[in-house]
């Protein structure tokens, strides 16, 4: 191989000095120098791997804590627009939970965390967070009690339909009807539906008119609700005492 | 043999959970327990759908409130009556007909009581049952039945 004169006394002395340090005393101090920064290299990398492993966990952990917050604040404001509806109303509402339903589809019934314990009775009403009708109950024990909600084909609750019409509320499974309603008042659809309870001093909305039907065999309009109320699976569930 | 009877009592205990929580809200108008009962009744003996049936109408009756003709009866006679067809008929195309036949008979008996109960509600389902039978059916046949489908 052909190499300039200058370049040539370069490589040979770069060569020397390799051959200096690959022998000398100084070998074993450029090993250790190589491996310690070698071994940093490697130890940065598994250092690394590990942050980001951490902080991935992390990640995991803050997406529940930041969903778990966002339910407690979605259940806080249903809490306080209960609590402003019991200072409103000036009633006692009484905060439950559905532990199991009915297994049948064919009826609508909760069994809800509350009983005599809690000073349940028969025939307390259920409302929702605004104050909507959700259903009654049926029966008491010592630490549960039976809620029917209103699309259950037994429920049944005297209702009134605007200002003064009469009538009979009664569950249909997908909905509810309004029954014994004489064909010759006035019903108009979106009328809204209400009771009053003997204990209770204000009205409790139920839902609006959905459909009117007259039909030529029959002395009562045939009328179907559109409920107002949540949907008691996903909410909590207030008795009024 | 076991093993195929422990993984049907898996899936009707989950069946029934499906059923008391209600995970799917009231947006599926099906019982679970009654197509499972329907499912085992099909597809295991007399003896074995019989338990199972007395078992999970029992358990229905301890949750249900008042009900109008207890599930155990119900449950009783759905297996009594598969048999009694499967017995008679061997085609293939009876136990379509066993499972619509069986969907339709139990709307009947659950609604003998319920007046105000809407024709919508019943074809919802009717319908649905059947749909969800026959997806349910295709899902346990390949886990519990793999065995006795290789050797047909």
């Amino acid at each position: 191989m052909y190499l300039p004169a200058k370049l040539k006394f370069k490589y040979i002395a770069l060569g020397c000095i390799l051959l200096v340090f690959l022998f000398s005393p100084f070998h074993n101090f450029i090993t250790h120098i190589v491996i310690f920064f070698s071994r940093q290299h490697i130890i940065n990398q598994e250092t690394a791997s590990r942050r980001i492993e951490e902080l991935q966990k992390q990640n995991i952990l803050l997406v529940f804590k930041v969903r778990q917050s966002q339910f407690l604040q979605q259940e806080n404001e249903r809490l306080k627009q209960a609590l402003r509806l019991q200072e409103e109303k000036r009633c006692t509402l009484v905060a439950t939970r559905v532990i199991v339903f009915d297994p049948s589809v064919w009826r609508r019934i909760a069994v809800i965390n509350s009983g005599r314990n809690h000073g349940m009775r028969e025939g307390l009403i259920a409302v929702d967070t605004r104050g909507f009708l959700v259903g009654k109950i049926i029966e008491v024990q010592k630490n549960y009690s039976r809620l029917m909600l209103i699309d259950d084909p037994d429920f049944s609750l005297p209702v009134l339909i605007g200002n003064d019409t009469v009538g009979m509320l009664k569950g249909s499974l997908d909905g509810a009807k309004v029954m014994y309603i004489d064909n010759t008042e006035h019903v108009n659809e979106h009328d809204k539906i209400w009771c009053r309870i003997a204990y209770v001093n204000f009205p409790i909305y139920i839902g609006e008119i959905k459909t009117t039907r007259k039909s030529k065999n029959s002395l009562f309009w045939d009328i179907e609700v559109n409920l107002l109320s949540e949907n008691p699976l996903l909410y909590d569930i207030f008795i009024i005492k | 043999m076991k093993d195929k009877n422990i993984k049907i009592i898996i899936a009707l205990t989950v069946l029934f959970l499906f059923d008391v929580i209600k995970p799917f809200r009231y947006c599926l108008a099906t019982e679970f327990i009654f197509l499972g009962i329907l499912f085992v009744s099909l597809h295991c003996s007399l003896y074995f759908s019989l338990c199972t049936g007395i078992v999970c109408g029992y358990l229905k009756d301890a949750l249900s409130y008042n009900p109008a003709i207890p599930g155990i009866i119900v449950f009783v006679l759905l297996c009594v009556y598969v048999d009694y067809i499967l017995r008679h008929f061997q085609r293939k195309i009876i136990k379509i007909f066993i499972i619509i036949s069986a969907v339709i008979m139990y709307t009947f008996f659950c609604n003998m009581y319920h007046t105000t109960v809407t024709y919508g509600f019943m074809l919802f389902f009717i319908s649905q049952s059947i749909l969800i039978f026959f997806l349910m059916n295709h899902f346990l046949e390949k886990w519990i039945l793999p065995q006795e489908e290789n050797d047909e």
